[in-house]
């Protein structure tokens, strides 16, 4: 922009120049002595002549260096913003995430990171020209960037646990305080596999990792485990992973009205993974603790609030067929089994298996119309015994909610339909004892049915890691503190220039057509025969 | 017109062409303020006369007095007496001399000089070369025999090369040594633009002596008037104009107008009228003004050594003044 402002510049004065009306130098007359007085003439002589000079060869010539000596200027320029900024603008990216406040002989990463931080600092202002300081620290998540204009404020920790895309965000963060042209990144994180030496703005990325390698071992979750119609008992698991470690240490798990010290086993569903599992003793507030010192606490205790009733309840209302023996009774949120026709409304708001009078009889010349693939309903029947012996379809709508899940061919009226939520399903009441086919048919399709209903599974509940000071968001992600320490980057400030050079093959060849012009200027202006004063200026 | 001396634009075949054709036209005897020849010891009769006082006794011619009778006069018989001519080039050497810029009179001066040089060497006569308003230390130039055909041509070099003085400065006429060197039954040329002011008559004094002892004074006058004007009409109608010869005209631009140039024709046909009066002494031949450069229009882009030496082609040859040499034998 300089230099196009200059080349117009230039050529306004080139144009203006040429276009002068040089005063004529006094007329000599060899009879001068002999003429009477003159005239003073009242004519003043004009100082430009609005005539452009497009006939001048040395205007031309001219021009011609001075778009030479522009272009010259203005490919330089196109280079030297490829090149390195004379200065160093410096990135800090700093993790405050709580595992930063491990210890290491005695003194906590972050302050090892800020010596690092302060070191590279003075080395930044030393033999390079420090233009722009900019921090970004890095917990759960970056910050904004914040432009340092004295010396580097304290960095509190957080208690978050931070990972590596984090960081690698704060890398690549775009900002308007600074053009960094280095990154020094300072975490007890190792430098990710394949990082790149440069950011895509050619900054230069160094990774430094602060903080020797301590063992701990970490809390990772707390899952409820229900075992569904197999009567087995529901169990709450802990997790936690040992970095350092090669034996667990045991787990104190307390909940309502219990405290249970577990050994923790190796899962054999992933490696460094233990386990720790209690009786789960219904809902409540649930802690895990890991009891012997290690070198991270804020892992070391886990608290899950757990509200899930226990599955296999049912509030069983059919009174012709007995509730099965592994299935509890319950209320509240329990399973209601009971007659469509028998149920209130409020009874519909709850998980519920409903039943309407199928059989016997049936529905003879209908077919089995259209049907959704309902493995977890249909799985177990054979839809030709079905279709021999179909059931009577509902009479009755729908309760809000429902949809078919197998209708009567013709007519479409439901046989089968299923609730999402709260799950809810209609099936042919059972009719035990009504000889085949009908007596499998009803059972199957019954027991299929409350089998879906209580299906059992993982719940984990929502659960906070509670450090010594209060609760700390993610810290299983800052269990692994026993990472091998990576060697000291060698931080180095230069301003050589980077790969972002664009070439600057031109400016030789420019800067030599522009003396070329010059010299070819000065030869026309001073050829023998065109030398007057005028033109050889 | 700067630069090397240009040469004499006329070939030595274009002269002996001139020379031959002068001969033809113009009579060699008979003309002339002076009579060049006069009773010598040649072997070219002249006459027979009566013996008078004083005459040599071996000049009696005896058998043609004895044909006078007895008491007859004695007769004597006369011959030519063969003189060598001299013929002296005078020129102007004032700063204004050099005026045009684009084509000095002191060229055509000095390519005249050049030319009657080679002309006059041809007869092997005596060859003076002086200056008026020269430097100081400018000694007349004598050459004997047409040795100054070699001579002449640095001369002009260097006369051509010398340092350009002040034209602010009004130029001191030296002609002491030149009339010391002038010899009886000369011929004095005089290439000059007859404009210079001469107020302790050195100059006069000079012309009048040229005159004077059988002498001849042959003036011929270089004018650029008309060319200068035209050259500055034609550039502006008004503009600044240069001091010369002490005469300033200030720093403001004046009017080029018509009044100003027919007032300095009058006060230049009045000079010359003076001047004519003044200088004649009867051995005086003031030819009209040769117009120097000749070109019909005004040349904005100047006046180049080429086209100066067509005009000079043009003029020599035409130039009264060779005819005033032819008549007195210098031509041959």
């Amino acid at each position: 922009m300089i230099a196009l402002f200059l080349g117009a510049l230039g050529a306004g004065a080139l144009i203006a120049w040429h276009m002068q009306r040089r005063p004529l130098p006094p007329l000599a007359l060899s009879f001068a002595r002999l003429l009477p007085e003159p005239r003073i003439s009242a004519q003043k002589e004009r100082r430009f002549a609005l005539i452009l000079p497009i006939a001048s060869v040395g205007f031309w010539l001219r021009m011609l260096a001075l778009m030479a000596g522009m272009a010259a200027l203005l490919s330089i320029w196109l280079d030297l913003r490829g090149i390195a900024q004379p200065g160093v603008a410096l990135r800090l990216v700093i993790d405050t995430s709580d595992s930063m406040g491990v210890l290491d002989d005695g003194r906590p990463r972050i302050e090892l990171a800020r010596e690092v931080a302060a070191s590279a600092l003075v080395q930044a202002r030393g033999p390079a020209d420090l233009t722009c300081v900019e921090l970004i620290t890095v917990a759960a998540a970056p910050t904004a960037p914040v432009r340092l204009k004295a010396e580097l404020p304290l960095t509190p920790l957080r208690a978050e646990g931070a990972s590596v895309a984090g960081l690698l965000t704060a890398i690549a963060t775009p900002t308007e305080v600074c053009a960094p042209t280095h990154v020094l990144v300072l975490t007890d994180h190792p430098a990710p596999p394949g990082l790149a030496d440069r950011t895509a703005d050619g900054a230069l990325v160094i990774w430094a990792q602060v903080g020797a390698s301590v063992a701990n071992a970490g809390l990772q979750a707390m899952t409820l485990n229900q075992p569904g119609l197999s009567g087995a008992e529901s169990r709450l698991a802990i997790d936690l992973t040992l970095h350092g470690l090669t034996t667990a240490p045991a787990v104190l798990v307390e909940g309502p009205g219990f405290a249970d010290e577990v050994i923790p086993v190796a899962s054999s569903s992933r490696e460094g993974l233990w386990r720790a599992e209690v009786l789960y003793r219904g809902t409540g507030t649930y802690t895990a603790t890991i009891e012997s010192p290690d070198g991270y606490a804020g892992d070391d205790r886990l608290r899950a609030e757990v509200l899930v009733g226990t599955v296999g309840a049912v509030e069983w209302r059919l009174t012709d067929l007995a509730v099965p023996a592994s299935l509890a009774a319950g209320t509240g949120d329990a399973l209601v089994v009971a007659r469509l026709d028998a149920v209130t409304p409020a009874d519909l708001d709850r998980p519920v298996l409903l039943t309407y009078p199928g059989w016997p009889g049936g529905a003879s010349g209908a077919q089995v119309g259209s049907f959704l693939p309902d493995p977890a309903l249909l799985g177990a029947l054979n839809l030709d015994v079905l279709e021999a012996a179909l059931p009577n379809p509902l009479q009755t709508p729908l309760p809000t909610g429902f949809a078919p899940v197998m209708v009567t061919e013709p007519g479409n009226r439901p046989i089968l339909a299923r609730r999402i939520s709260p799950p809810g399903l209609i099936v042919p009441h059972p009719q035990p004892g009504a000889g085949a086919p009908v007596d499998a048919l009803s059972t199957v399709i019954f027991l299929s049915a409350l089998a879906d209903l209580l299906q059992g599974g993982t719940i984990m509940p929502p659960q906070t890691w509670l450090g010594t000071s209060g609760p700390v968001a993610q810290a299983g992600l800052e269990s692994d503190t026993a990472r091998a320490l990576a060697p000291a980057p060698e931080i180095r400030f230069d301003t050589a220039p980077d790969s972002r050079q664009t070439g600057g093959d031109l400016f030789p060849l420019l800067t030599l057509l522009m003396l070329l012009c010059i010299l070819l200027e000065r030869l026309h202006a001073l050829w023998p025969g065109r030398r007057t004063r005028t033109n050889a200026v | 017109m700067k630069g090397a001396f240009p040469d004499l634009p006329l070939s030595d075949r274009e002269l002996d062409r001139l020379q031959f054709g002068l001969r033809r036209s113009v009579p060699s005897e008979g003309l002339g303020s002076h009579l060049r020849r006069k009773q010598g010891q040649s072997l070219e009769f002249r006459e027979h006369r009566s013996y008078q006082y004083g005459d040599d006794i071996r000049m009696v011619d005896w058998r043609a007095s004895q044909r006078m009778g007895r008491d007859g006069p004695q007769i004597i018989k006369t011959f030519e007496a063969e003189e060598r001519l001299a013929v002296a080039i005078v020129l102007d050497l004032r700063p204004a001399f050099r005026l045009p810029v684009d084509a000095p009179k002191l060229l055509f001066a000095l390519w005249t000089a050049l030319a009657l040089c080679e002309l006059v060497g041809r007869e092997k006569d005596d060859l003076i070369l002086g200056t008026v308003f020269g430097p100081e230390d400018d000694k007349p130039l004598l050459w004997r025999k047409g040795r100054a055909l070699r001579e002449m041509r640095k001369v002009a070099e260097r006369i051509w090369s010398m340092p350009e003085a002040s034209l602010e400065g009004v130029p001191r006429a030296r002609t002491g040594a030149l009339c010391r060197k002038l010899r009886p039954a000369s011929v004095v040329v005089v290439l000059s633009d007859m404009l210079f002011d001469d107020p302790d008559g050195e100059v006069g004094a000079l012309l009048r002596a040229a005159q004077l002892r059988r002498r001849e004074l042959l003036l011929v006058d270089i004018d650029s008037i008309p060319a200068e004007i035209a050259d500055a009409t034609a550039a502006s109608q008004s503009r600044r104009l240069a001091t010369v010869e002490g005469r300033p005209f200030g720093a403001d631009p004046v009017e080029l107008d018509t009044p100003l140039f027919d007032g300095a024709m009058a006060a230049i046909d009045a000079l010359r009228a003076t001047r004519h009066r003044e200088w004649s002494q009867g051995g005086m031949t003031w030819h009209a003004p040769v117009r120097w450069p000749d070109r019909t229009a005004p040349a904005k882009a100047g006046f180049d050594a080429e086209q100066a030496a067509e005009a000079f082609r043009r003029i020599f040859p035409t130039l009264p003044v060779l005819r005033n040499l032819l008549s007195r034998g210098a031509l041959g």
